[in-house]
């Protein structure tokens, strides 16, 4: 498991991309969520249901 | 028979079927790709284990390509035949694509670091690469500096169509000068030069970031469109009892 994670000395390097681009594709689904929760507030502003 | 999609409400019935089939997609894919790039896949034989980083940087250039393609595409059919659905896609792509760009330059610097000796070298792909982050962040700042939404969607069409040019640029820059960035070793005429045991697990990776962006510029699309069409109702019926 060590050995794993030690990416063969490269850690550092590997998981910083692996975190970044797991960040970034979170920030981009909370990003859509946010979208979303926009949309429900205009829906109940216009007496609609939700989307 | 693209007309038919210019209907916002036959267009967020689409997408509200289909998100959930490309979101699911997405989940199964990385969760096959992630064990394949990172335990299953070989080192390789000069670069050692930091080759697993090709596997997220490879799809996100990919990707923050693929978005501006359909960021120009949209504005074009936008700036042609006004059609609002096309101008929410453009809206939509454009903070993925600038995201996907981040990552391709983040993570491209941090594999050069180790094996290039260096963070940053302005060679012709990276220079390139950096413009197209450059271009979505212009084009989003272009459309929140304007009032106006039709003239903002308008001058942000005219930018986007403008900036398809670095498509072919960043695609070509390697053989066109003469680069520190390796050749194309995927998508070539005479076929793929990279080793089979790579291959599959990056042609996975890149099905499931394309799976993860799809699911969200649809529902991006859709709940700008149900939040655009609801704000309408909800002035009218404020100015209704206004009045």
């Amino acid at each position: 498991m060590a050995e794993f994670f030690a990416m063969g000395g490269h850690a550092v390097w590997v998981w910083s991309c692996y975190g970044l681009s797991a960040g970034g594709i979170a920030f981009l689904i909370w990003l859509s969520f946010r979208q979303r929760a926009r949309a429900r507030e205009w829906q109940k502003l216009s007496g609609d249901g939700q989307p | 028979m693209w007309s038919a999609f210019a209907n916002p409400e036959r267009f967020e019935r689409l997408a509200a079927r289909l998100v959930p089939w490309f979101g699911w997609g997405a989940a199964i894919l990385f969760a096959i790709g992630l064990p394949w790039a990172l335990i299953i896949s070989p080192p390789d034989y000069q670069q050692g284990d930091t080759v697993r980083i090709m596997y997220v940087h490879v799809p996100s250039a990919w990707l923050s390509m693929a978005a501006y393609a359909g960021l120009g595409g949209a504005s074009f059919v936008y700036f042609i035949w006004r059609h609002n659905i096309a101008d929410l896609a453009a809206q939509a792509l454009a903070p993925i694509g600038a995201v996907f760009a981040f990552l391709t330059l983040a993570t491209g610097s941090l594999w050069g670091r180790p094996m290039w000796g260096t963070w940053w070298e302005w060679d012709a792909r990276l220079t390139s690469m950096l413009v197209l982050f450059l271009l979505y962040l212009g084009y989003m700042a272009l459309r929140a500096a304007i009032e106006d939404e039709r003239l903002a969607a308008r001058a942000g069409a005219i930018l986007a169509m403008a900036g398809l040019i670095n498509l072919p640029i960043i695609k070509f820059s390697v053989d066109w000068w003469n680069t520190l960035h390796q050749p194309a070793s995927v998508i070539r005429l005479d076929g793929p030069t990279i080793h089979m045991s790579q291959l599959w697990p990056l042609l996975v990776m890149a099905l499931a970031f394309t799976a993860l962006m799809t699911a969200l510029v649809l529902m991006n699309v859709r709940n700008m469109s149900l939040a655009k069409r609801a704000e309408a109702r909800a002035r009218r019926r404020i100015e209704g009892e206004g009045t």
